[in-house]
């Protein structure tokens, strides 16, 4: 739980400009080809992205999942409270949009749902199509009017102050001042970017029902439309109002009233017991493919008490902690569970401190000297591999092991001088620095993190014989103090998901608000803008194996290992995939299905 | 009296509010609140801190939060509490509701039980001092209060659920395990019952034989799968509570006594039948009035049979009455056992406190609850068991050497009359104390167990709102915990007061 | 348990029933030899210094090394799955097996046992002290001081033991293994204050006391000549059972995330990091489990037999 942690709450799904699509995610949208260089990621399926089953007749069965033991928040999780990977593994289900992630973090257009296309680089204008037989659960077409509520709920400001309470901030509003273009009731809708914006595909998907809030505000639709086209604060305040409360669910075991929380997925929620588990039924007017399974539960459990869980049949699906005692126990019943183990989209690194006077920033040899002696192999057998048999070591930073540009970034950029340990290399580097040895290196990480101890013991074990003293100055408070005060020489923390194709910029360009250790390179900041300002996906793919050389020949830090995770189900249940993302794997509950 | 309640509630009133200032100040300053959201690289990240600053209050000094918490508590006063919301926005009210419900419920269950099982061994023991009965439980008790909760937990949760379970597929018992069991059963019979040897050997060898011929019974048939008590085990088991309790309190010779209770248990057996149409798919009110009523009844046979010893009669026999209410509604229960496993078929869930959906009637859910709170309430019932079997041994020992039990036993008293009314009633004295101490520290202790059966109770608030540094949970938690210690000290003193006459005031 | 029900030996009348024919014994020589005759506490006490021992001498303290070669932060080759190599007459290259990067867990166990020790004898002693002080203090001036020391004690009380131990202890969780025992002595003062209290209630009455008194001894020397040597018996015994409560309530502490933190090591950290590993790695659960009972076990024997050696009279199990 400790490690999961790190990364997962954070980072999510639902709201597309925080999504973590996979670096390799800039194909065209149309895109829907089969994923050939996935490693540990492809399943019995051959495919990333999910399967056509054909025709399905819902069964009537119940299937049990969890995926950590908090409490569902609401129908609206795209508030900063209620923003979660818990609630949205369950809202998925209820809420479909124009694209998903495969399991590589692929992204993929939701083809049933409806297309979206890019009609022109300047001005950047894209098109959206919604399928006609897309409702909602009462019957209400899902329309244009959603998505420009959605792109309100980030655009429109009070005074200073939001009016809506959307987790998105305004990002959306900034980047498309006008809003969708479209009429009301209508399928088809169109979008306008300021700048150009490779993350696009991520930007829309989702949408709230538009005529439960005009409902809930005492207005129709044809006034919320014109009240948000007209930016008319007043008349959007209570509009605004149920956005940010009618929508949540402050006490745990009620339900909202059933017609203010349509579907327009697979499942409708039924029912809600406090603190013990959520009921999804198939939803009867879907208008996709059926469901497989009747009833979902949902039940809150916490990660360390799922496996005995999943053993005494309590749970069906669970993603527990990744540890060596986990992955033996769930071994130890092969024949009634089925376990799958792969990398997830966050990885573990070593960062240098590159800040004023920090001698290990300020000097290349030592930190290549570092890097000689610091035993990547050795962790990745020792600690990740027990877990993930397959796991390597990670030898990039904006793509993962398993995703289709991974071999072709990393051969670009990195020649694999670091991969074995090189103790005799490391001490000559160690001279070449000119320091005196043993050389004291502070290696800081957030504690309490079991794995982290350990990686640090290793790499301790390895560089202390190279003439380094490795000092773990790990704590509590790595991240609100030794990181933002630079008392460290090395940082040993992980990144979830890298994002979009330009969050990294964020991390590496000079006084980037992520650039905790303040490296600072022309070249990689050029190739950062460049990449940031191009749709075209080889321009984007050759400025990223520009960063990635820099960064490995400047040795902005080293890169370890993506982390691994694990899913187990029951060995009855048939569709159950694992996935590398933070969709988790509910992904595709609706396939999921329990053989006769 | 009641200026003295008055003005300890008046002092435990401002401990209260002190005790709420030092856990809020102490858990605001206990982490950094925002730390799951510096370790993210969510590139809205500074706005998601500042959204969390403003919803929290973090920017406000500690005073002023605390003093919107106490306003919101203070509210409680006309009965309107607004304890505030978690960092999700979740309403804490409502969480403590489901919470405290949850969380009483395990607690309470688990101190009847210790009480009533730690008070009896406890007396035994004393009584069997120096027993290898009392040896053994001495040494069982410390050795419950030296096991780390949640290790057992654990364990517990492996093999007396899990691999509990699996046996109930097909639930029988191997001869070895028949052997075993008698053996064990066997020698801890003969080791309470006590007597020269010829006795202790003649109580081993016949529970020797019931216990085996009974189990390969069982075995035989299944009968775990289809349990059934009867009508011929409730009379039974009714008739040995009539005449127990009578021997124990007034003594066999007093007929009248020993014939009202007799005469409630005829009155219970006659009820077993007519009120069966009604108990087969009942609800809570009418079960609690049913045994109200039994206890009702029960009573008024034992005054009007009761003639001079019209008093003890009426009590036996009320008590005899409810005896036979729950004997029947066991045998209800029991009953249901076949069709609430064709429902449940691993009928001890590792998780939560009931089953999601569960379909069944009123005795099918009655006994999915009851397998579900049946491990973490052996957890806490072991723990405190531990300590009242201590004790009441030595508040029992205490007393039995006082000069007034010589005295009583000087008169020429039965060692049944001087146990039970003079060592007995006064032993109770201090363990009404460290009963009322140990319910307000159990609801405390209960965090462990509930964090390890999954059970969304107190402790779990508390665990969760401290882990993510939220004040309002775990200052509900506080207002719980905090309130139930000084009711229970209060309540402690006056039971004090009520039970020993001599400080009375 | 096992010396007989003395009627009447009162710290303070113990001349009046020595038989004048036999030797006599001082009150320390009296309890020493009570405590003796006690078979589980004698016991208890060899398991107890065995364990200390080993625990010690076997990886060393600090800079002094110690007979066990193998160290608790080494991480080596994983034999054998890290199985325990212990026989009934060898120890074997890793006794208790090794953990996951191949760190012999022997070394680990003893270490933990070293801190679980150390925080257990700390908050013996300080809460010890500081119950002392407070309740008699308490109990002999009575009046405001009384009344202030008193609702100090209700304020610690009211908020339960763990969780009053777990708030400071996440406060203060970087601080290390000695600041988390003062946090421990912090929160486990009040019983022994409240027992304390109350014997001096009941001492300061005495002639002895008032005889004190009138030749003008200080408050302080009356409390801690005259009045605490009476009330060592009660002191003793609660101190003792205070260590074994206090490494249950480290290993509680240990479990929810807020005791001992990684990379230390203590024994409750290691079972709550390998509770999962009960039925696969099952030794890197029974080991420091089974080293938790023992410790505690045989501390709360030797709490009971000190118990009936000082007071064989009021055979109380619990403050």
């Amino acid at each position: 739980m400790k490690i999961r942690k790190m990364a997962a709450p954070f980072a999510v799904l639902m709201s597309a400009s925080l999504v973590l699509a996979a670096c390799g995610t800039s194909e065209e949208p149309e895109t829907t080809e089969t994923s050939t260089a996935a490693n540990g990621e492809q399943d019995d399926a051959g495919t990333t992205a999910k399967v056509d089953l054909g025709e399905v007749t819902t069964k009537e069965d119940t299937i049990y999942y969890s995926l950590g033991g908090e409490e569902w928040l609401g129908y609206n999780g795209n508030t900063p409270e209620t923003y979660s990977t818990y609630n949205s593994v369950v809202n998925e289900r209820l809420i479909e949009g124009f694209m998903y992630f495969g399991t590589d973090g692929t992204i993929y257009q939701n083809e049933n749902f409806g297309s979206f296309k890019l009609l022109g680089e300047d001005p950047m204008t894209v098109e959206y199509t919604i399928n006609d037989n897309v409702t909602w659960s009462d019957g209400t077409p899902v329309a244009y009017e959603d998505y420009l509520l959605e792109w309100a709920a980030q655009k429109i400001q009070d005074g200073d102050n939001q009016l809506f309470n959307h987790v998105g901030g305004l990002d959306f509003g900034d980047r498309v001042p006008d809003g969708p273009q479209g009429e009301i009731g209508g399928k088809t809708f169109t979008i306008e970017y300021k700048d150009p914006y490779p993350d696009y595909q991520l930007q829309v998907s989702t949408a709230f029902p538009a005529h439960v809030v005009a409902e809930q505000a005492g207005m129709t639709i044809d006034e919320l439309v014109a009240a948000i086209q007209d930016e008319d604060i007043d008349a959007l305040k209570p509009a605004a109002e149920f956005w940010n409360e009618g929508w949540l669910s402050p006490t745990p075991g009620q339900l909202p009233d059933a017609s203010i929380i349509p579907s327009n997925g697979p499942y409708v929620l039924t029912s809600w017991e406090a603190g013990q588990s959520l009921t999804l039924e198939a939803n009867e007017s879907y208008w996709g493919t059926p469901p497989a399974t009747s009833t979902l539960v949902y039940r809150f459990v916490a990660p360390e008490a799922q496996v005995q869980a999943l053993t005494n049949g309590d749970l069906n699906v669970i993603e527990p902690q990744a540890t060596v005692d986990t992955v033996a126990q769930i071994e130890a019943l092969a024949g009634s569970v089925n376990l799958i183990s792969g990398d997830s989209l966050t990885w573990e690194h070593l960062d240098f401190n590159f800040r004023e006077g920090n001698e290990m920033g300020e000097n290349l040899a030592l930190r290549e000297a570092f890097a000689m002696c610091v035993p990547r192999q050795d962790i990745v057998d020792r600690l990740i591999k027990p877990v993930s048999p397959d796991a390597e070591i990670m030898n990039a930073r904006e793509v993962f092991p398993f995703q289709m540009r991974y071999d072709e970034v990393v051969s670009a950029a990195y020649d694999g001088r670091y991969d074995t340990v090189n103790l005799d290399g490391a001490k000559a580097k160690l001279e070449e620095a000119g320091v005196e040895t043993p050389f004291t290196v502070r290696i800081g990480y957030s504690q309490p993190n079991a794995r982290r101890d350990d990686e640090v013991n290793l790499i301790k074990e390895s560089c202390d014989q190279a003439g380094f003293n490795v000092e773990n100055v790990g704590s509590p408070e790595f991240f609100s103090e030794t990181l933002p005060n630079g008392d460290y020489d090395v940082a040993l923390f992980a990144w979830a998901g890298s994002g979009q194709i330009v969050s990294g910029q964020n991390i590496y360009s000079t006084d980037a608000p992520q650039n905790y250790g303040e490296f600072s390179s022309d070249a990689v900041d050029i190739a950062w803008q460049a990449l940031g300002s191009t749709l075209d996906t080889a321009q984007q793919l050759e400025q990223t194996k520009i960063i990635e050389k820099e960064l490995w020949d400047q040795l902005f830090g080293i890169p370890l290992f993506a982390h691994p995770g694990i899913t187990a189900y029951d060995a009855t249940l048939s569709n159950v995939r694992r996935t590398a993302t933070q969709s988790t794997v509910a992904w595709n509950a609706e396939q999921w299905v329990r053989a006769e | 009296m009641t200026k003295y309640i008055l003005r300890r509630l008046g002092a435990s009133f401002l401990v209260l509010l002190g005790g709420s200032l030092l856990l809020y100040v102490l858990t605001i300053n206990s982490d950094d609140p925002l730390k799951d959201l510096r370790e993210s690289n969510a590139d809205n990240r500074e706005y998601l801190i500042q959204q969390r600053t403003e919803f929290m209050g973090l920017d406000q000094p500690w005073y002023v939060r605390y003093w919107d918490w106490l306003t919101g508590v203070s509210k409680c006063v006309t009965l309107n509490c607004d304890l505030g919301t978690n960092r999700n926005g979740v309403d804490v009210g409502s969480l403590l509701g489901n919470a405290a419900s949850s969380t009483l419920r395990l607690v309470v269950l688990a101190t009847v039980l210790a009480i009533v099982i730690g008070i009896v061994v406890g007396i035994l023991t004393a009584i069997r001092q120096y027993s290898g009965f009392d040896y053994s439980v001495t040494f069982l008790a410390f050795l419950f209060f030296s096991l780390p909760v949640f290790w057992v937990a654990v364990l517990l949760k492996e093999f007396a659920g899990i691999q509990f379970n699996n046996w109930m597929q097909e639930p029988t018992f191997s001869p070895v395990q028949i052997i075993i069991t008698a053996l064990v059963l066997a020698l801890i019979l003969s080791a309470v019952l006590g007597g020269d040897w010829k006795r202790r050997a003649a109580t081993a060898g016949v529970t020797l034989v019931f216990v085996a011929s009974a189990m390969t019974y069982f075995s035989a048939v299944e009968w775990f799968r289809r349990p059934l008590l009867g009508f011929g085990f409730v009379a039974i088991v009714g008739i040995a509570a009539a005449v127990g309790s009578t021997t124990l309190f007034v003594g066999f010779k007093n007929r009248r006594v020993l014939y009202s209770t007799l005469a409630t248990v005829a009155a219970g057996l006659v009820s077993y039948f007519a009120f069966r149409g009604v108990i087969e798919e009942p609800t809570w009110p009418v079960l609690i009035g049913l045994f109200i009523m039994s206890l009702v009844v029960g009573g008024l046979i034992g005054w009007f049979m009761g003639g001079y010893s019209r008093k003890p009669a009426a009590a036996l026999s009320a008590f005899v009455g409810g005896t036979m209410a729950l004997l029947t509604a066991a045998d209800m229960a029991v009953s249901h056992w076949a069709s609430f496993l064709s429902l449940k078929p691993r009928p001890i869930s590792t998780i939560g406190s009931q089953t999601p959906n569960f379909s069944g009637g009123f005795w099918e859910s009655l006994l999915d609850v009851g397998a579900q709170i049946i491990l973490p309430t052996i957890v806490l019932t072991l723990i405190s068991v531990a300590s009242y079997t201590r004790y009441t041994r030595s508040s029992m020992l205490e007393v039995m050497n006082q000069d007034y039990i010589r005295t009583a036993r000087s008169k020429g008293l039965s060692e049944r009359v001087v146990i039970v009314k003079h060592g007995f009633r006064n032993a109770l004295i201090p363990i009404t104390t460290i009963v009322a101490f140990d319910f307000a520290g159990l609801i405390g202790g209960a965090v462990i167990t509930e964090k390890v059966f999954g059970w969304k109770g107190m402790g779990e608030l508390f665990e969760t709102g401290l882990r993510t540094v939220d004040p309002n949970p775990v200052m509900a938690f506080f207002l719980v915990t905090g309130t139930a210690a000084i009711l229970m000290n209060l309540l402690a003193d006056l039971a004090y007061a009520a039970l020993d006459p001599r400080i009375r005031r | 348990m096992s010396n007989s029900q003395t009627p009447g030996s009162d710290s303070y009348s113990i001349e009046a029933e020595i038989p004048a024919n036999t030797k006599t014994y001082s009150q320390g020589q009296l309890v020493f030899r009570r405590f003796v005759r006690h078979k589980g506490a004698m016991a208890s006490l060899i398991v107890l210094l065995f364990i200390t021992l080993t625990a010690i001498t076997s990886i060393g303290v600090g800079p002094l090394p110690g007979w066990w070669d193998k160290d608790y932060t080494r991480a080596t080759a994983v034999l054998d799955g890290g199985r325990p190599t212990i026989g009934f007459f060898s120890l074997g290259e890793h006794p208790f097996g090794q953990d996951t990067i191949g760190k012999d867990y022997f070394a680990l166990v003893m270490r933990g046992t070293q801190i679980s020790l150390l925080v257990a004898v700390t908050v013996g002693v300080l809460s010890t002290i500081i119950g002392t002080i407070i309740g008699a203090v308490a109990g002999y001036m009575r009046g405001w001081i009384e009344s202030i020391l008193m609702r100090l004690t209700d304020l610690v009380i009211v908020i339960p033991l763990l969780a009053l131990a777990a708030v400071i202890a996440k406060a203060a969780s970087d601080q290390g293994v000695f600041v988390l025992a003062l946090v421990l002595a912090i929160v486990t003062w009040t019983g022994l204050a409240r027992l304390v209290r109350g014997e001096v209630l009941s001492l300061r009455e005495r002639e002895f006391v008032a005889a004190a008194r009138a030749v003008g001894t200080s408050p302080a020397r009356i409390i801690f000549k005259h009045i605490l040597p009476n009330t060592i018996g009660v002191i003793i015994v609660s101190a003792t059972l205070s260590i074994a409560s206090a490494i249950l309530l480290e290993t509680s502490l240990s479990y929810l995330g807020f005791g001992v933190q990684s990379p230390d090591v203590s024994l409750g950290l290691l079972i709550s990091q390998y509770q999962n590993a009960f039925l696969t790695r099952p030794w890197l659960f029974w080991f420091p489990g089974i080293m938790i009972l023992l410790i505690a076990l045989s501390i709360n024997f030797i709490g009971d037999g000190l118990r009936d050696a000082f007071d064989p009279r009021q055979n109380r199990s619990k403050d």
